[in-house]
């Protein structure tokens, strides 16, 4: 995610505010981040022992919050008046099957409706619009509150509090990245314990040394930066690992747990939602929602998220392009609730060597994420051949791609990677979501790691 | 006299539409329901005064009502209710349109919530009541799934948003207008 200016585009229909670093403003959402871990931590505290039902009725307690949203959303307004619904039929969780869901490209268009108008109340004067990465599909405009954009602060303590990890006063976090942008930047976080939040791009000089000066607590990456990390002689020793946005394996996974000593959380979030579940840190591959600020059905197999903590933007039956089951699981780390089971977003795909060594395909992210694509995929032929499609007509200055994806592909392993560069009008999709990394190589050894 | 609700609902959906009940043959239906309980059906006059009052969406739910009332147990329920009621419930029948006024023939057939609402609207004006459900339950319920004030909470909040939008347009435009009293 990115930010995408102060908002005035939207100042007709939207809030105005510019978005804020500084200290005294941040703190001010100190309040309402404790009352929002309060409600993850009581609500896991008071079902530790419920059934399906119980836990059920209890997530139910929060719909009333999400009718009065929608009521105030011009969007929602418009699109239950046209249906004969109401947000006040939201009584049980099962009436959700009778709302429309909503899907990314319907978001993307209606941004400017979607959002609570209630000028008096600082989440709205205090929104901002940003541009979600594109990593799982072209970038669309999102309105956050001011809330929303702290709200990542309370979910490290969340998984601190669930991990057992305690984290020290004025802790520190890093966000380690490996965008060719090569942004850094720092920022107080009075909601985490007044810590401190230092952004490292291992792009910019001497990221290694920087990082293990920094005495890290908390650790945020993804699979890309991770993969960096990973390929250095020194690690920090942080006391809590986070990683989202791409496939994470099992086999990166042992491999950073082991070195850094640390528990490593992998997340499932999206810019249009926020957080919605975290990988069992006992049971991989089952990702454990987050009740009761999150609810996730599965709508012929594919994930769908309303957002049950209040915001400015109402999210009901969000469509999310992933695929998954979901279940009530009383799961043996401890969790209780609803879990994500068969997750297919961020898809799994690994790349075979000429010396048969599997590489994690999401290595080669990097070179796509952030760059004003369209839309690529790359497919693996032959051991030494890939196919680069790329959304467009060539124009657009990205011909030297394939002269990089060579030459990193080599530093991965391919002594004479040759590369086919073709642009096309539109990827063709198998499912609904893009597939970045495809392969047509079965090697008898590419078992799923995670079943 | 109870009703199995849910068992109605589940009735209601496995007996599809196939083409709606022109208003006479919807009336002669729901009348048929006052003369199996024994009791005279509404007057002619009294039709023909709604007819001219409420206009198409009438028609749409009396073909609803009709279409409920022979595809499912709803008459039997029905028929019951009134043999039971203490009092003539037909000077009431008005209150019954009165209450369903915004829901179409549409909104009934494909949606589960206006469709609960118009079948426990007209087993409240029958005098049947809905098994499970103590009176202040089945009242509480109802007063949910009112669509009549869905509509005005709908209709403020667009009225309050239109006012919104004139009094930033006017400020845009004073705006527009000193500046270019500045430049020039």
């Amino acid at each position: 995610m990115s930010y995408a200016g102060g908002a005035q585009g939207i100042s007709t229909v939207g809030p105005g505010a510019d978005f804020r670093h500084d200290y005294e403003y941040l703190a001010t959402y100190g309040e309402r981040s404790d009352r929002a871990l309060c409600r993850l931590l009581d609500f896991r505290r008071q079902h530790t022992e419920s059934d399906r039902r119980e836990m059920t009725a209890g997530v139910e307690d929060h719909l009333d919050t999400l009718a009065s949203r929608l009521f105030g959303s011009p969007y929602y307004r418009r699109i239950l008046h046209r249906r004969g619904l109401s947000p006040r039929d939201l009584v049980s969780m099962k009436d959700l099957e009778g709302f429309p869901m909503l899907d990314r490209t319907t978001l993307g268009k209606m941004w400017r409706q979607l959002p609570v108008v209630d000028e008096e109340s600082p989440s709205y004067q205090d929104a901002v619009l940003v541009r979600s990465s594109g990593s799982t599909g072209s970038p669309i405009q999102v309105i956050r509150d001011g809330y929303d954009l702290v709200h990542m602060w309370t979910m490290v303590r969340f998984w601190a509090q669930i991990t057992g990890v305690e984290l020290p006063k004025s802790p520190m976090v890093v966000l380690l990245c490996d965008l060719p942008s090569g942004l850094e930047y720092q920022s107080r976080l009075p909601t985490l314990g007044d810590g401190t939040l230092v952004r490292i791009s291992t792009r910019q000089p001497e990221p290694r040394r920087r990082l293990l000066e920094a005495d890290v607590d908390v650790l945020f990456s993804d699979p890309a930066g991770l993969h960096w990390l990973l390929s250095e002689e020194e690690v920090p020793r942080p006391r809590l690992v986070l990683s989202s946005a791409q496939y994470l394996s099992a086999q990166m996974r042992r491999e950073l747990e082991d070195r850094v000593r640390a528990p490593v959380i992998n997340y499932y979030a999206s810019s249009e939602t926020g957080p919605i579940a975290w990988e069992c840190l006992q049971s991989l591959g089952k990702f454990h929602v987050l009740v009761p600020d999150m609810w996730v059905e599965s709508v012929k197999e594919e994930l769908v998220v309303t957002r049950l903590r209040p915001s400015i933007v109402p999210l009901l039956r969000y469509r999310m392009g992933d695929g998954g089951q979901v279940a009530f699981d009383a799961c043996r780390c401890g969790y209780r609730g609803w879990t994500i089971r068969d997750f297919d977003g961020r898809r799994m795909c690994r790349f075979l060597r000429p010396d048969g060594q599997l590489v994690d395909a999401w290595k080669l992210a990097r070179l796509f994420k952030h760059r004003a694509l369209d839309g690529f995929r790359l497919t693996q032929l032959r051991e030494e051949c890939f196919r680069l499609e790329l959304v467009g007509s060539g124009e657009d200055g990205e011909t030297s791609m394939g002269g990089e994806l060579a030459r990193l592909l080599r530093r991965l392993g391919w002594p004479d990677p040759q590369i086919e560069l073709e642009y096309v009008d539109e990827l063709e999709v198998r499912g609904t979501k893009p597939e970045p990394f495809r392969t047509c190589i079965t090697s008898p050894s590419d078992v799923d790691e995670q079943t | 006299m109870d009703c199995e609700l849910e068992g109605l609902i589940s009735e209601v959906e496995q007996a599809p539409l196939h083409s709606p009940f022109p208003l006479d043959v919807s009336i002669a239906i729901v009348s048929d329901c006052f003369r199996m309980a024994s009791l005279e059906p509404v007057l002619e006059k009294d039709w023909q005064r709604w007819e001219e009052k409420t206009g198409t969406l009438w028609r749409e739910q009396m073909g609803m009502l009709a279409h409920l009332l022979t595809s499912t147990s709803l008459r039997e329920v029905t028929v019951a209710a009134l043999c039971e009621a203490a009092d003539d419930r037909r000077p009431m029948l008005h209150r019954f349109f009165d209450q369903i006024e915004p829901l179409s023939a549409e909104m009934i057939r494909s949606n589960k919530f206006r469709r609960e609402e118009c079948i426990r609207r007209w087993l409240q004006w029958c005098g049947a009541g809905v098994s499970g459900e103590s009176l202040q339950e089945s009242q509480s319920r109802l007063d949910r799934l009112d669509y009549r004030k869905t509509l005005e909470v709908y209709e403020r909040a667009e009225k309050a948003r239109k006012e919104e939008m004139k009094v930033r347009m006017e400020k845009a435009r004073q705006q527009k207008a000193a500046a270019r009293g500045w430049r020039e």
